[in-house]
């Protein structure tokens, strides 16, 4: 679904990511993990397609395209989404609207008509309930005056309404408590298909006692040092990950 | 030696007086005179003036302008009520309903209903040493009045007003005057449109007049091409009690100039405005409040947006005067702006006045451009960058636009909207 071949991508002239290979297939569920500043959100953001960030070398595949061919919206509607870390608000545009316009296009994409309204609200209350997100959160403007944990369900909840093929969730965990933490590592976890993968960054192993990986990655100045199973993440929260550094090196 | 602007417009005064004043009776007619007196002695104010800093008058009233007369006027359409080119559509129309509401040409108003005329026409607009009010009060051939009795709720009203000249130049007198008595309300929609303006210059007064206990919104439109110059003053008088909403969407126009003038005048008035103003290509649209705290405990709010592009100019001047005696005031005031070209201008200036203790006063200005972030974050969910764009514009305008509670008014005003944002 996902081939990553030496991938290096800088911004502002500062190179972050400096020769990344990674392979996601349908069905698997990978965890990136490593100290801050080693490139995990910059992963994400280069295969979102932010323009922020340019890619140097390497190449990336979705589905078999080109990544970097495909316009941001393009990835969107083909069936990546992009959790973000920090969630933007958009002052004034309800979520329920914002998420017609959404699901609308990928529908389009797919060559599918819109969906009836009758239709979409079932789906928007549905889905709601998978993270248990107020429905009245719907009709509010997008992430505006929602607190930290309602951002974080929030894109789980878009997550939900896409239902994408590949989700990259950057940093779901943090700023969450341990009960946020339960409802959204569970809703991800219900959204899990044979058909569709995803990517977890974390800095915490607690995130993965919901969301169990098959393979645990540690990245670490730009590049992946070490590919494990999920034991590799009870480890790194057990040993930190200099022992592991000072392995490698 | 040439004449000045002030006595070419005596002259054209001296030339036309008689043929504008037909119809109105001589204790209407009487007031003109000392109107253009006021005008004259006023004189057309230049850029040094602090109201008019942004919009040059004597540029706009020192062309060569004509007076459009009534064979640019009336046109018997039959509904809906309006006025064109200052004229009342269907010549002298007078609605006058079963629960007493009167809707209808101000002219014939003066006639038959002489002494409510007499009682609130002029009766704010003559005390504003403003030349192009004392102009216009001068000149206006017509108009047109909304009267709501005490305690009758005369629901929704729409007045539109149209300026077609075929003529070049022309110069149109327009007015409106809403008055709803004690206890009374009233939702009135005010269309202004002029689809092809030739160099038009409209010179439009509006005096409102809110009663006791009363509640009266006023949603506004403006809709002039960008070959018309309009200059737009409103006068308004909220009593005891008394709730005026006015909500105002400014679609540009070659310059536009929009005056609110709010004088709260018993205790517990309220008055508000919320407007939107939206700028393309080389127009200009230049807000002008006056809100006017004159006994205590009166409130007020505004909160005016405005959206420019091009490299068109949107000035918000905002004043805000607590008179002494007028404690236990609250008054808060917001103008919020995006400018989504580098060659836009906004120009945001609160100017507040407080001469008295113990009041509420808050107020906040900001410019700034669409966020980058959240349109990348609409695209990362598969929304294209246009519309994602067209979106957070919406959402930016939405709250002033859904003040608007006429169906037919606020579909008219989206489907304008939509048309003037796709054109950016």
């Amino acid at each position: 679904m996902l081939e990553i071949r030496d991938l290096h991508a800088s911004v502002e002239g500062r190179e972050i990511l400096r020769g990344i290979d990674l392979s996601v297939r349908a069905g698997e569920v990978h965890a990136i993990m490593g100290p801050n500043g080693s490139g995990k959100s910059t992963l994400a953001s280069v295969l979102a397609g932010n323009e922020r960030f340019e890619v140097t070398r390497g190449e990336a595949t979705f589905l078999g395209r080109n990544i970097f061919e495909m316009s941001i919206e393009e990835r969107a509607r083909a069936g990546l989404f992009l959790g973000f870390q920090y969630p933007v608000e958009i002052p004034g545009v309800t979520m329920a609207n914002f998420m017609k316009f959404a699901v609308n296009e990928k529908r389009k994409y797919q060559g599918l008509d819109p969906l009836p309204a009758g239709d979409f609200l079932r789906m928007m209350r549905e889905r709601a309930a998978i993270v248990e997100l107020d429905q009245k959160m719907t009709s509010r403007a997008v992430n505006e005056g929602f607190s930290g944990g309602e951002k974080k369900k929030n894109e789980i909840f878009q997550m939900a309404m896409l239902e994408p093929l590949l989700a990259l969730l950057d940093e779901t965990d943090s700023g969450l408590d341990i009960d946020a933490l339960r409802v959204v590592a569970t809703g991800v976890t219900r959204l899990r298909t044979p058909q569709n993968a995803t990517v977890v960054i974390t800095h915490y192993q607690r995130l993965l006692d919901y969301i169990v990986p098959d393979y645990v990655h540690v990245l670490y100045n730009g590049r992946i040092i070490h590919t494990g199973d999920r034991s590799l993440a009870l480890r790194l929260e057990e040993q930190g990950y200099d022992r592991l550094i000072a392995e490698q090196a | 030696m040439s004449m000045t602007i002030e006595q070419r417009y005596a002259e054209l005064y001296a030339a036309t007086a008689e043929r504008i004043g037909r119809g109105f009776p001589f204790s209407v007619n009487s007031r003109r005179r000392q109107m253009l007196d006021d005008f004259l002695l006023c004189g057309v104010p230049d850029t040094r003036e602090e109201r008019y800093r942004y919009t040059d008058m004597r540029r706009t009233f020192g062309r060569a302008l004509h007076v459009a007369l009534p064979d640019e006027g009336h046109f018997g359409s039959g509904a809906p009520f309006g006025l064109r080119n200052g004229y009342c559509v269907d010549e002298d129309r007078l609605d006058v309903a079963d629960n007493g509401v009167i809707i209808g040409s101000l002219r014939a108003a003066s006639v038959d209903y002489e002494q409510i005329v007499l009682d609130h026409y002029n009766s704010m607009a003559a005390n504003k040493a403003d030349a192009l009010t004392a102009l216009n009060s001068a000149f206006a051939p017509d108009g047109a009045i909304v009267y709501v009795p005490d305690n009758v709720a005369a629901g929704s009203i729409s007045v539109e007003l149209d300026y077609d000249s075929r003529y070049p130049d022309a110069l149109i007198f327009s007015r409106l005057l809403v008055i709803v008595g004690r206890g009374g309300s009233a939702e009135v929609s005010v269309s202004y449109r002029c689809r092809e303006g030739y160099g038009m210059v409209v010179d439009h007064v509006t005096e409102v007049v809110a009663g006791e206990d009363s509640h009266l919104t006023i949603s506004e439109l403006h809709d002039f091409s960008d070959n018309c110059t309009a200059i737009l003053n409103g006068y308004s008088r909220v009593a005891a009690a008394g709730k005026l909403d006015r909500i105002f969407v400014s679609l540009g126009g070659e310059a536009l100039r929009a005056d609110y003038h709010c004088d709260l005048v018993g205790g517990g008035a309220q008055g508000a405005l919320y407007g939107l103003f939206i700028t393309g290509k080389a127009e200009k649209v230049d807000i002008y409040t006056a809100t006017n705290h004159l006994v205590p405990d009166g409130s007020s709010y505004q909160m005016v947006k405005g959206l420019a592009s091009g490299s068109s100019t949107g000035v918000f001047s905002g004043r805000i005067y607590i008179a002494p005696d007028a404690g236990g005031a609250s008054a808060e005031q917001h103008s919020r702006n995006i400018t989504l070209t580098p060659d836009a201008r906004i120009v945001t200036a609160p100017q507040l006045e407080i001469y008295a203790e113990d009041v509420r006063c808050s107020h906040g200005a900001s410019v700034g451009q669409l966020d980058d972030q959240a349109i990348y974050y609409m695209r990362q969910r598969g929304i294209d960058h246009s519309t994602a764009r067209r979106l957070q514009i919406a959402g930016f305008m939405n709250d002033i636009v859904a003040r608007c509670s006429d169906e037919q008014f606020s579909s008219q005003l989206h489907t304008l909207i939509d048309s003037k944002i796709d054109a950016f």
